[in-house]
């Protein structure tokens, strides 16, 4: 008994610490989001209850109509290219959906999301044209495939039960020619070529039906040039010219002209799903464009008119794009009355909800296509700003009485702000929360822990979040823009009180190739005062854009410089300071541009700029990629160190008590290219890295038979870079460290001109994972040890300590007490995933495709932000919390034994002095 | 003046593990090249330098003709008023073409009495991706050189490009190996302190005491 319970004892005593999160900080400063892309298809359930929708990241996903919540959701495949093409609902609850590349059939069950069955449409060639449809039992695909008389058609159909297979024999198409567009309304084949005046109609089961309609007797006059375009709804199809929409219902006869007018600003139109089964197919839904909003309206098909009482308006939050997809939901209330439901997806990716009387809510799906990320600090809170305005420069009084009359007002100020909130409850008196004072109000915290998210996507909306609950503060839609190129400068951070933060956005025009610049306000997200409502454009095209690192003077504004096709450079602000500000510094202005077909890099010197002209002139060229015909090469990744990275050490601290120097070149970027060897179709990457300011290169190493996907991680001195290596088929993490040796060339400045050449440390590692996406970890003053944060396929995200990737670990037996004193661990090839190092838990982020780090104003904390399908937000400690308490901190027990030890010294103390005043009587 | 000299390998990484494969034999192709080279201080007009014969990438067999179309004089103005010194190379190999450009400050060049080094960068398929011209690093802008005469002291290095880093499983797996046959023979000496080595035997027996001494108290003594 005795023995068991002492060897309980031991265990618990040598029970190691881990380093991860408790089951109590489940949410305490992280948070995720779940989305599902953009929708492309919608269909409403027979209840109306639920959406089923098919996205453009390859998502199908089941939505509760009446929250927008997610029911269930699945990622159909991972390949990039791939998404849903087609979906129906099937008539016995379940959802067919068809993806691509590669070709799948997927049948599920609506209301649980289970798979019936798949099928993968094996293909030697791809199809000229390709379409499904459902009919009442089977699933079926049609294809025109090249023959060697002309085209041929070829029918299957899958069982909608089962999946079985049924191919019809193929069946020629004489009329077919290529570039023309069909649509399959089963069993129907409606095409349209639009150089041709005619519509091709013919029942894909017998092709002897083929009938050609003139557009004439369709009822449609084209003009010169104009081209007609070929819809379809359900089992209509719908013929659109410019000034003119028309919609047909496909009977065995031809084309039968439904719902005699249909206005042309007819945007789309949709067969809603109606919930009595008898009056399907009888009604049909418009969305038709007015000036400033849309309306729907419902027509009765078999009475041809227009339902006016069921119609109505819609108005779409103020900023989402036009509408491109409409599907509708038709009820009947209880007194009888119809009414409507629809789901709306809009060309800014988002996904409205609503009916006649407003929209219930509105899915952000831009959140899924982040193409850059900033996190801003907050401003100041309103106490904070009272101070800022007693000590502010320009004050009207000075003198000992102006001082001491500003001095009153501002503190009774404060206490008037101190006083509102109190009465709004905004204080709390016991304040125990460490992570953020109040979550409602926009202003700083003590730990610089709440900041505002600014979100970039791709179809140009904007977005500013909350890092404490992932509210979404406000948005804008970038508007007349095209976003295929698109960044994100902060030109002012909030901390220059009075003066406001701004933002601005380089982007290109959609009409012309010229740049683009839209100025705003971070926090609140209106445009500034440049331009027409914050949008200025510029009368060049950029090719190259540099945030200068520091502030100019008098508006404390970092200059933006942009460097346009004829590398002539220009300011942005364009204010006088700014200008003087780039003149001061342009001898030691560089920039470079690479082209990342030809692999050329250019380095352009601002030496020569004067005030009334600045001038750049090429100082270096690389050409770097082979331009030999048998290989491919392009370049994957320029990275360069985080412009804010501060390093704490200039050396490492050895075992003989030498220090070798880092060799910590601010001018260095890494370049990677990758190719593929021809003859053998063998995959290389190359790694290269220059200095960009004199154009050296300061070294290269290659590495063989791997490929992409690509990662690359440049931090102080040392690069860690992920590949897949083709030979051994597995994910390899390489980490290289330079050295400038045991004495420091230059220890106050350093110029890329005279620069020494350093040593370089490699290593390389085996990951048991694939990774996605790779960021390192950075701190307010680089004291706090770095880790790498690995997003992974499978939805984890790992937290790496660099010192695992440490390429000076030693191939030894047993770590020595020299390496013990350095802190490095002999060398093991496998690098290992324990579950405590998974920062996400059990919160699977799906398809990770970048992460984004930000310092707190707390040395040990990081902000990490983490995009891919979902959006994940927290914090993490690489050297653990060591300047802030834990959450879990007893501030009442340590209260209770200060005061008991207080009490205690006190009480003894006198018992001692009636001690010894006893012993003196004695 | 001409120097000939083939480019060292990178130094060796400074923890004295064994770099992978340097050597130039590793080119997969080798060809002969000529590079022409034209220079020009500050904004003036590029002039010709001279050209640089590789007759072998591969065993980097290289010699250099050239004069300096500059005067001193030239190189001491352009030094003071904080001028580039720019050199243009264009490279023909293997029936390719590519012009690269490099430049140094005029100061160093000036300074280091035109003692310079021409980088040829080489990948491992054998293409030139880079020309560069640098000057001995431990140079600074002083200002203070007696005057010289304007002749190039050219160094011409070939840098190739190096293999990457391999995750070292043989070697680890022989060190475990190795291990293994050494604590089978009993080899392996254990150095470390008595309470390091036996803590699992003392620390229940101290328990033990102490549990044992807490079960029966002693009679307090009167």
């Amino acid at each position: 008994m005795k023995t068991s319970s002492s060897s309980l004892c031991i265990v618990f005593i040598f029970i190691q610490t881990i380093n991860g999160l408790y089951e109590d900080q489940i949410g305490k400063f992280d948070w995720r989001q779940q989305y599902i892309g953009k929708v492309k298809h919608a269909i409403f359930d027979s209840t109306g209850k639920k959406i089923v929708v098919g996205t453009e990241e390859n998502t199908l996903a089941l939505l509760h109509a009446g929250t927008g919540k997610i029911e269930w959701r699945h990622l159909l495949g991972s390949s990039a290219k791939s998404t849903i093409t087609s979906l129906f609902l099937l008539s016995n609850g379940k959802v067919a959906s068809v993806s691509n590349f590669p070709t799948i059939v997927r049948v599920f069950d609506v209301s649980s999301g289970i798979l019936q069955w798949e099928t993968a449409v094996a293909k030697d060639i791809q199809p000229v044209l390709c379409k499904w449809s459902v009919s009442k039992r089977d699933v079926i695909s049609i294809e025109i495939n090249p023959s060697r008389s002309g085209y041929d058609l070829r029918l299957t159909e899958y069982s909608a039960t089962s999946g079985t297979e049924n191919v019809s024999p193929a069946t020629e198409l004489p009329w077919f020619t290529p570039g023309t567009n069909c649509q399959l309304v089963f069993p129907h084949l409606v095409c349209l070529h639009p150089q041709d005046d005619a519509v091709n109609i013919v029942d894909v089961r017998n092709s002897d039906t083929h009938q050609r309609i003139e557009l004439q007797y369709l009822g449609i006059t084209v003009g010169a040039g104009q081209l007609v375009t070929l819809g379809v709804t359900k089992n209509f199809v719908s013929l659109r010219t410019t000034g003119t929409f028309s919609l047909y219902k496909v009977t065995d006869e031809g084309l039968q002209r439904t719902g005699a007018e249909w206005p042309s600003e007819t945007v789309l139109v949709s067969v809603p799903t109606v919930k009595d089964t008898e009056a399907r197919g009888q009604y049909m839904a418009a969305l038709i464009k007015r000036e400033k909003n849309y309306s729907v309206r419902i027509y009765d098909l078999e009475t041809d008119q227009v339902l006016d009482d069921v119609s109505g308006d819609m108005k779409l939050p103020d900023q989402a794009g036009e509408p491109d997809l409409l599907s509708t939901f038709l009820m009947r209330k209880p007194n009888g009355e119809l009414s409507y439901r629809y789901a709306i997806s809009t060309t800014d990716d988002s996904f409205h909800y609503g009916s006649k009387k407003e929209v219930y809510w509105t899915r952000e799906e831009a959140l899924t296509s982040i193409v850059q990320v900033e996190m801003v600090d907050l401003p100041v809170s309103s106490i904070e700003a009272s101070i800022e305005e007693e000590f502010g420069s320009d004050q009207p009084l000075s003198g000992i009485l102006g001082h001491t009359i500003r001095r009153l007002s501002s503190q009774f100020r404060q206490l008037l702000i101190v006083a509102q909130q109190l009465v709004a409850g905004q204080i709390s008196l016991v304040h125990r929360d460490a992570v953020g004072s109040n979550s409602k109000a926009l202003e700083r915290d003590r730990f610089g822990l709440h900041k505002l998210i600014l979100i970039l996507t791709r179809p140009g909306k904007l977005f500013a979040m909350d890092t404490l609950s992932g509210r979404i503060v406000w948005q804008r839609l970038l508007k007349n823009v095209n976003t295929d190129k698109v960044r994100l400068y902060v030109q002012r951070t909030s901390i220059h009180y009075p003066l406001e933060p701004q933002c601005t956005i380089l982007t290109k025009s959609s009409t012309s190739n010229q740049a683009v610049l839209f100025v705003f306000h971070p926090i609140t997200g209106e445009p500034a005062q440049f331009g027409s409502e914050g949008y200025v454009n510029l009368s060049y095209n950029v090719q190259q854009a540099l945030l200068l690192p520091q502030n100019e003077e008098t508006e404390y504004m970092k200059p933006l410089l942009l460097l346009d096709e004829s590398a002539a450079p220009h300011v942005f602000p364009p204010t006088e300071s700014a200008i003087n500000h780039v003149v001061k510094m342009s001898n030691n202005l560089f920039m470079f541009v690479a082209d990342t077909k030809s692999c050329v890099l250019r380095g352009y010197s601002l030496a020569k700029s004067r005030a009334d002209q600045l001038s750049s002139a090429a100082v270096w060229q690389l050409q770097l990629c082979s331009s030999s015909d048998s290989v491919e090469e392009e370049i994957v990744s320029i990275v360069s160190r985080h412009p804010e990275e501060k390093v704490f050490s200039q050396g490492r601290v050895l075992a003989d008590r030498s220090v070798l120097y880092k060799y910590l070149n601010p001018n260095m970027v890494v370049v990677a290219t990758a190719g593929t060897n021809h003859p053998h179709h063998r995959g290389y990457l190359n790694l290269y890295l220059i200095d960009v300011v004199s154009g050296a290169v300061v070294f290269s190493t290659s590495h063989r038979r791997v490929q992409s996907p690509y990662h690359v991680v440049y931090a102080e001195n040392w690069i860690v870079y992920s590949y897949y290596n083709e030979k051994y088929r597995r994910t390899e993490l390489s980490s290289l460290e330079l050295f400038e040796g045991q004495t420091q060339s230059n220890s106050t400045a350093f110029s890329s001109f005279s620069a020494p050449q350093p040593l370089v440390d490699r290593q390389a590692y085996i990951y048991p994972a694939h990774i996605t996406a790779m960021k390192d970890t950075v701190s307010e003053q680089g004291m706090t040890a770095k880790h790498i944060l690995l997003g992974l396929t499978n939805g984890w995200i790992q937290e790496m300590p660099r010192a695992f990737l440490d390429p000076r670990r030693p191939v030894v037996a047993a770590a020595t007490p020299e390496m013990r004193e350095e802190g490095i661990m002999p060398y093991l090839p496998e690098l290992p995933i324990p579950a405590e190092a998974i920062i996400n838990y059990n919160q699977t982020i799906s398809n990770i495709k970048s992460i984004y780090v930000t310092p707190s104003s707390l040395e040990s904390t990081a902000l990490v932000f983490v995009c891919g399908l979902d959006i994940f937000f927290t914090h993490v400690t690489p050297s653990r919390t060591f300047d802030v308490l834990n959450d879990d901190f007893e501030y009442g027990f340590i209260a209770l034994v200060l005061i008991g030890l207080t009490l205690a010294s006190f009480i003894t103390k006198r018992l001692a002095g009636k001690k010894s005043l006893r012993q003196a009587w004695k | 003046m001409l120097t000939i000299c083939q480019r060292e390998p990178y130094p060796e990484a400074a923890s004295g593990k064994p770099s992978l494969g340097q050597e130039s034999g590793e080119l997969e192709s080798d060809a002969s090249s000529v590079i022409q080279l034209s220079h020009s201080l500050g904004s003036q007009p590029f002039e010709t330098r001279g050209q640089i014969n590789v007759r072998s990438l591969k065993s980097g067999s290289v010699n250099i003709q050239q004069d300096s179309s500059y005067d001193w004089k030239d190189y001491k103005e352009a030094g003071e008023a904080n001028e580039f010194y720019h050199l243009e190379a264009f490279v023909k190999y293997n029936g390719i073409e590519r012009t690269f450009l490099t430049s140094t400050k005029a100061c160093l060049l000036y300074e280091s009495q035109l003692a310079d080094i021409i980088t040829i960068h080489v990948d491992l398929l054998g293409n030139i991706y880079g020309v560069s011209v640098a000057t001995p690093h431990s140079q600074q802008c002083t200002g203070t050189v007696p005057e010289f005469e304007p002749n190039f002291n050219t160094t011409v290095l070939i840098s190739y490009m190096e293999h990457g880093p391999v995750p070292d499983v043989a070697m680890y797996v022989q060190k475990v190996e190795q291990e293994k046959v050494a604590k089978e023979r009993g080899e392996t000496k254990d150095n470390r302190s008595f309470i390091a080595k036996y803590w699992m035997y003392i620390v229940p027996l101290v328990l033990v005491f102490m549990m044992s001494g807490a079960s029966n108290p002693e009679q307090p003594a009167r």
